[in-house]
């Protein structure tokens, strides 16, 4: 019942973003909203087939890999997010860079793999192993933005932290999940689901941003 | 699944016949449907080998492989398409329609072989439903194709991305519309208002 009602709260937000992303995409035709809607719109879809297959069959699905291939499409345009407002913002990288600092976001894959094989003890290689590449390259873009990049804009800034969140409740969740099994308030994994859920309405400030910056 | 064969030569031959009777442009569009069909006769094949070696059920078939392999086999067309003729973005997205109504064609013509034709107003929901759907799909892979296609780092991730979600849409159609006929309504609805939208506010600005 518990989950129940955390999937619906989730299941809610993401409706009410994509709500307002397909707005924004119809009104301003911008690429950035358009990144967004499909953003919010694969990570909502991987959830909805998750409780149709509740609905219809009374279990969840036998075979994982649509809403697994959902959510790999949200980390995929989320990707392409930072990059193209990287792309869009002018910044360039430092020259020449500190080496110490060029090596540090690669170790967002040592973070990410490592627990990619701490998880595979609990099954699902695959999945796991694409968990570790694409969450590994949302933090290395980020931390790469951060130290190897000179005055990333507040626009930038912003999108980076909202990345990096998003990458914390995921895991901080799935790690959760691990040590603690009981459902109800008081397991960890409900905070950084919800940690990372409500990181989802924020990301619609990108846009303000920018016409902020203009008018000012 | 011999039937099916019969139906896809009875289907086939008079656009193979065209093919060969028409002039350049029209000629191509025949052979974008004819491709359509082609590839849900393929991806007949290919998800039975999926079902066979993973020892899969048919409801669990239906959503979970089917999308994936179907999905990915009618991209295919047009993954050559693209890199062996590099054509305009306009005849790329008329491409990847046609290519949607030569499966989705044959998918309907299937699905009333077995289950039958006999209730006007179902087979009609359905081949509306089934129709905008697949179309859909393909407007989506389109949109990712033309809104990232540009960058050459975007391509395999951003084409991937798009996929996935016309993959997700597709296996969610099919559990919704394999339950009641409510359900079937209901599901078929979705696609159409989706596709009532995309034709009013998108398929311009492309």
């Amino acid at each position: 019942m518990f989950e129940l009602t955390e999937n619906t709260v989730q299941v809610l937000i993401l409706s009410a973003c994509v709500g307002v992303a397909l707005y924004r995409s119809i009104k301003f035709g911008d690429k950035t909203s358009v990144l967004l809607l499909f953003f919010n719109g694969s990570y909502l879809m991987g959830d909805l087939y998750w409780q149709v297959c509740l609905y219809y069959f009374g279990e969840s699905p036998q075979l994982p890999i649509i809403s697994d291939l959902s959510w790999y499409g949200s980390f995929m345009f989320l990707i392409i997010l930072i990059r193209t407002e990287l792309a869009d913002s002018g910044v360039k990288k430092k020259t020449p860079g500190n080496i110490t600092k060029k090596i540090l976001p690669f170790l967002s894959f040592v973070f990410t793999g490592g627990l990619a094989a701490y998880f595979m003890q609990y099954g699902q290689i695959t999945a796991n192993i694409l968990y570790a590449i694409f969450f590994g390259h949302i933090l290395y873009t980020v931390f790469n933005i951060y130290w190897n990049y000179e005055k990333p804009t507040k626009r930038l800034k912003y999108v980076c932290v909202l990345a990096f969140i998003f990458c914390m409740g995921e895991y901080g969740a799935a790690t959760a999940s691990c040590f603690w099994e009981h459902e109800g308030i008081t397991n960890p994994y409900f905070w950084f689901d919800m940690l990372m859920t409500m990181s989802f309405p924020f990301y619609f400030i990108i846009p303000e941003l920018t016409e902020r910056e203009v008018e000012s | 699944m011999r039937s099916m064969e019969n139906i896809y030569i009875c289907l086939a031959s008079p656009i193979v016949v065209s093919i060969l009777c028409l002039r350049r442009e029209w000629r191509k569009s025949m052979i974008f449907i004819l491709a359509g069909m082609t590839g849900y006769l393929l991806a007949a094949y290919v998800t039975s080998f999926f079902a066979g070696l993973i020892g899969c059920d048919t409801t669990t078939t239906s959503h979970a492989i089917a999308p994936v392999v179907e999905e990915v086999i009618k991209f295919l067309p047009i993954v050559f398409y693209l890199l062996v003729f590099e054509p305009r973005r306009r005849d790329c997205s008329n491409a990847l329609l046609l290519v949607a109504v030569g499966f989705a064609t044959f998918e309907n013509v299937v699905f009333m072989t077995y289950y039958g034709a006999s209730d006007l107003i179902d087979v009609l929901i359905r081949g509306f439903g089934t129709g905008a759907m697949h179309e859909l799909c393909c407007c989506t892979v389109a949109l990712g194709v033309f809104l990232l296609w540009d960058h050459p780092w975007l391509k395999a991730l951003g084409t991937f991305a798009f996929l996935c979600c016309a993959i997700t849409f597709h296996a969610i159609f099919n559990i919704v519309v394999s339950g009641s006929t409510f359900s079937m309504w209901v599901g078929s609805v979705i696609p159409i208002t989706i596709f009532g939208i995309y034709l009013a506010f998108f398929h311009k600005k492309i």
